[in-house]
């Protein structure tokens, strides 16, 4: 269930109380892995089943790789592991998907296959968690952790609700060593915990939902027909969705896991004040990348291997961390910009160093903003005609704005505000910030979200995008 | 500690909580007192959202009520113009309140015929323009679908949990009244120095209510003739009251009857609904019901009685009730042409039950 639905309000007041009526920390851990389980069936009860067999599989696999003694039965059982995740999130995540570009490559050849009708439902959350889990027996076999965990708290670390169906992807040595001991809960972690709700709700719908998608989803849907301001409006709005609708949910997950007294790490660092795509994915959905980097790219040399491999590398990790998002070549055609701008800065970085501080600095940031703005299109448009469309429409000044033009200035001004924002805080943390302004400015601060998320209440969900992974 | 980034919870802040939670609250709570104030002052009161959801819950307690069952099915007159308590008291039946504005009966009529659980009394608003339209879609198609994948699987599932959460928010905040959000309530209900009247309000059970002293007529009837018509009038400059009636008369009177084959075959259709629901026991009542004005005068020119009414009561075993049989019914008016106002109709569907026999089925 969505953090902003009154079905998860009511969900999560009455596991909370629970929780902390609950002296035993076995029996709290029982409450919060039925509470999970409970989470994840509101989507599809069914795909319960699935979530269990991942989790069953790996921590089996896991302790079997940490007893093994000979290198190359580890590595067949790891081996095994990925298999089992990767066959998992390769059927139900990228079976239509496989079958569909298997029919367009023979069309190419003039060869009419009829393909079976497959009908896969994406369980929520699949590409998260099979992600999650493979960190564990990955890390085993690297003998960085024992698999000393039981079933029980692992199952509970896969499972985990505020972060289980989109992230933050959290890594098994950072989780299960908060299992082994009750976890006390505080004042000021149940009190910056709702503060961190009441934020991230904020965020994702009054930002994300009220002010940038209408005009996202209205420009998107009709690319063709519009004009320049329109498409700048749109593909501008799209930006601030997706950062808010995902640093949103982030900040949600990690204030509800604050108020059971667990800590999940930050996603999101001001990523629109990056200076540079390797700043950005280091500010930008930061467990991704930092797993993409710790499981992907440095076992594939990294930069270790000179720099046509780095190159190379670059661009693998971020093809398939395109896919990773979708099931489309266009999440793939995104990646693969993401990879060519990593690696074209890769070529610069050697040849010029940054400006610690000046103009120049935000020059580059606002420049790093506006490509990142620009690789968000082929993330967001269906297909390649959409995508053609909106790249017309940037330039197309001689066509009148059909967008409703105070929605439109909205848009510019919080996108303004929400890039000024980024830069003045690139560096301070929003617990560092904070706890500096007076009490009555908090206040006021925490009343405005709070009447201005009951202003937007009521009417269509959306779901947030990052449900679709 | 965490490996690999940082977290919330190394930064965590020491704040004033009580105070900081409290005071949010506190202000929250504040706006929503003023604002449901201010609503409560302008006129505004709470409604519940009709919708699929409702709909399919009021379905399915009219399957578990079995004879002692009134199902209602048609469109707005009868959502507006029956009175359920006065109904419920003055039959001993118990009322279901299962019509859909702007929808035909027809695929609820089909829904019911095919359901050995319905056998009480089914009281249809008849329109003659849906009988034999067999291309005709429309909400009462998608409702009856929904109910009907609803049985073959149970859905507690989070759609049912949140509507409900959501119907519950709005039968006690002024703010989500007619399916607005407080921003919409903001802005065109607190802020707006003469918003458009509540003259509408639905009720838990489907029912509605309708008061028409809070529109502007007869500017609100005039829309509804228009409508009726069907045709795009447009106007080159304001027109008087006088010049309204002139004109819309003129119009009304060029209408011809529509033709009624389609209507036949319909009819053999609606007979086999009928004799499906009768024969486990139930009974079937075709109700015509009020309409005033012009309106009156369209329906009664587009359907002539002889080629429409004359020909369903002929065709069909069910009971068949015209409004114009009966005067101290057909003397009702209905202000803006199709719909009775609230404070007619308590008195109107007592005047009903009585009728159409319903009080004797009790006796």
């Amino acid at each position: 269930m969505p953090f902003n639905t009154l079905t998860f309000g009511v969900f999560f007041a009455l596991v909370l109380a629970s929780y902390c009526l609950v002296g035993n920390w076995v029996w709290r851990k029982v409450l919060l892995l039925v509470a999970s389980y409970a989470f994840y069936a509101a989507w599809n009860p069914p795909f319960v089943l699935i979530l269990w067999f991942s989790t069953v599989v790996d921590w089996f696999l896991a302790g079997a790789i940490d007893r093994s003694g000979t290198p190359r039965k580890r590595k067949l059982l790891l081996i095994a592991s990925l298999t089992v995740n990767l066959s998992l999130l390769g059927y139900f995540k990228y079976g239509e998907f496989l079958l569909d570009t298997f029919v367009d490559f023979l069309a190419g050849f003039g060869i009419a296959y009829a393909k079976p009708r497959l009908d896969i439902v994406l369980p929520a959350g699949i590409s998260f968690y099979t992600f999650q889990s493979l960190s564990y027996t990955i890390d085993v076999y690297r003998r960085k952790l024992r698999a000393n965990a039981t079933l029980f708290d692992y199952a509970l670390f896969v499972s985990f609700f505020p972060q289980l169906v989109a992230g933050p992807i959290v890594r098994a040595m950072d989780f299960l060593p908060q299992l082994i001991s009750k976890r006390i809960i505080t004042k000021d972690l149940v009190g910056w915990g709702l503060t961190l709700i009441l934020f991230g709700l904020f965020q994702k719908v009054v930002l994300a939902d009220h002010v940038f998608a209408p005009i996202a989803d209205e420009f998107y849907a009709q690319a063709g027909l519009a004009g320049a301001i329109d498409a700048w409006a749109g593909v501008f709005a799209f930006s601030g969705q997706i950062f808010c609708d995902f640093a949103g949910y982030s900040t949600c997950a990690i204030g509800a896991a604050l108020c059971l007294g667990f800590e999940l790490p930050d996603n999101f660092r001001s990523p629109y004040a990056a200076i540079g795509f390797s700043d950005f994915w280091r500010r930008w959905h930061i467990t991704l990348s930092t797993w993409l980097r710790d499981y992907l790219y440095i076992p594939l040399g990294g930069n270790r291997e000179g720099t046509c491999r780095t190159y190379l590398n670059l661009m693998l990790t971020m093809l398939l961390g395109g896919l990773w998002h979708g099931a489309s070549w266009m999440f793939v055609l995104w990646g693969g910009l993401h990879g060519a701008l990593l690696a074209i800065e890769h070529f610069f970085r050697d040849k010029a160093a940054l400006p610690a501080s000046g103009p120049i600095r935000y020059l580059l940031s606002l420049a790093t903003f506006l490509a990142i703005t620009l690789t968000w299109v082929p993330f967001r448009a269906p297909d390649m005609a959409t995508l053609f469309q909106v790249a017309e429409a940037l330039f197309r000044f001689d066509r009148e704005m059909r967008l409703d033009l105070m929605r439109v200035l909205l848009v510019f001004s919080c996108i303004y505000g929400l890039i000024a924002w980024h830069w003045n805080k690139r560096d301070e943390f929003v617990e560092e910030w904070f706890p500096k302004l007076r009490l009555w400015q908090q206040v006021a601060i925490g009343g405005l979200c709070a009447i201005s998320v009951f202003l937007v209440s009521g009417g269509d969900h959306r779901a947030f995008i990052y449900f679709q992974f | 500690m965490l490996s690999s980034t940082s977290s919330s919870r190394q930064r965590l802040p020491r704040l004033e909580w009580q105070t900081l939670l409290c005071g949010v609250i506190f202000i929250l709570i504040a706006y929503v007192a003023l604002s449901e104030t201010l609503l409560g002052l302008k006129g505004f009161d709470k409604t519940v959202m009709d919708g699929q959801s409702l709909w399919i819950e009021q379905r399915e307690r009219a399957g578990r009520l079995g004879k002692k069952s009134l199902l209602i099915i048609g469109a707005s007159r009868s959502q507006l113009g029956i009175d359920l308590p006065t109904l419920r008291r003055e039959s001993g039946l118990e009322p279901v309140q299962l019509a859909i504005d702007g929808s035909s009966f027809m695929p609820v009529l089909e829904g019911l015929a095919k359901d050995p659980e319905i056998n009480g009394t089914v009281v249809v608003d008849l329109s003659f323009a849906v009988i034999g339209d067999a291309a005709r879609v429309d909400a009462a198609n998608e409702y009856q679908v929904a109910f009907e994948r609803s049985l073959s699987r149970r859905q507690y599932d989070l759609a049912y949990f949140e509507n409900k959460l959501w119907r519950l928010a709005g039968s006690v905040l002024r703010n989500y009244a007619d399916g607005m959000r407080p921003l919409d309530a903001l802005r065109s209900r607190i802020l707006d120095p003469n918003p458009t009247k509540q003259y509408l309000q639905t009720y838990a059970d489907r029912s509605r209510k309708a008061d028409y002293r809070l529109v502007p007529m007869p500017d609100f009837y005039y829309a509804r003739v228009v409508r009726e018509l069907g045709d795009a009038i447009g106007f080159d400059r304001p027109l008087s009251a006088e010049q309204m009636q002139h004109m819309l008369a003129e119009r009304v009177s060029k209408i011809a009857p529509e033709p009624n084959g389609t209507f036949v075959q319909g009819l053999e259709i609606l007979e086999r609904r009928v004799k499906a629901i009768q024969g486990r026991g139930g009974k079937v009542v075709f109700l015509l019901m009020p309409s005033s004005g012009f309106v009156k005068q369209i329906e009664r020119k587009r359907y002539p009685r002889e080629h429409f009414w004359n020909r369903l009561v002929a065709s069909t075993s069910a009971q068949t009730f015209h409004v114009d049989d009966a005067p101290e019914l057909a003397a009702f008016n209905c202000p803006d042409g199709s719909h009775l106002d609230y404070r007619d109709t308590e008195k109107f569907t007592s005047a009903l039950v009585e009728s159409l026999g319903l009080a004797e089925r009790r006796r």
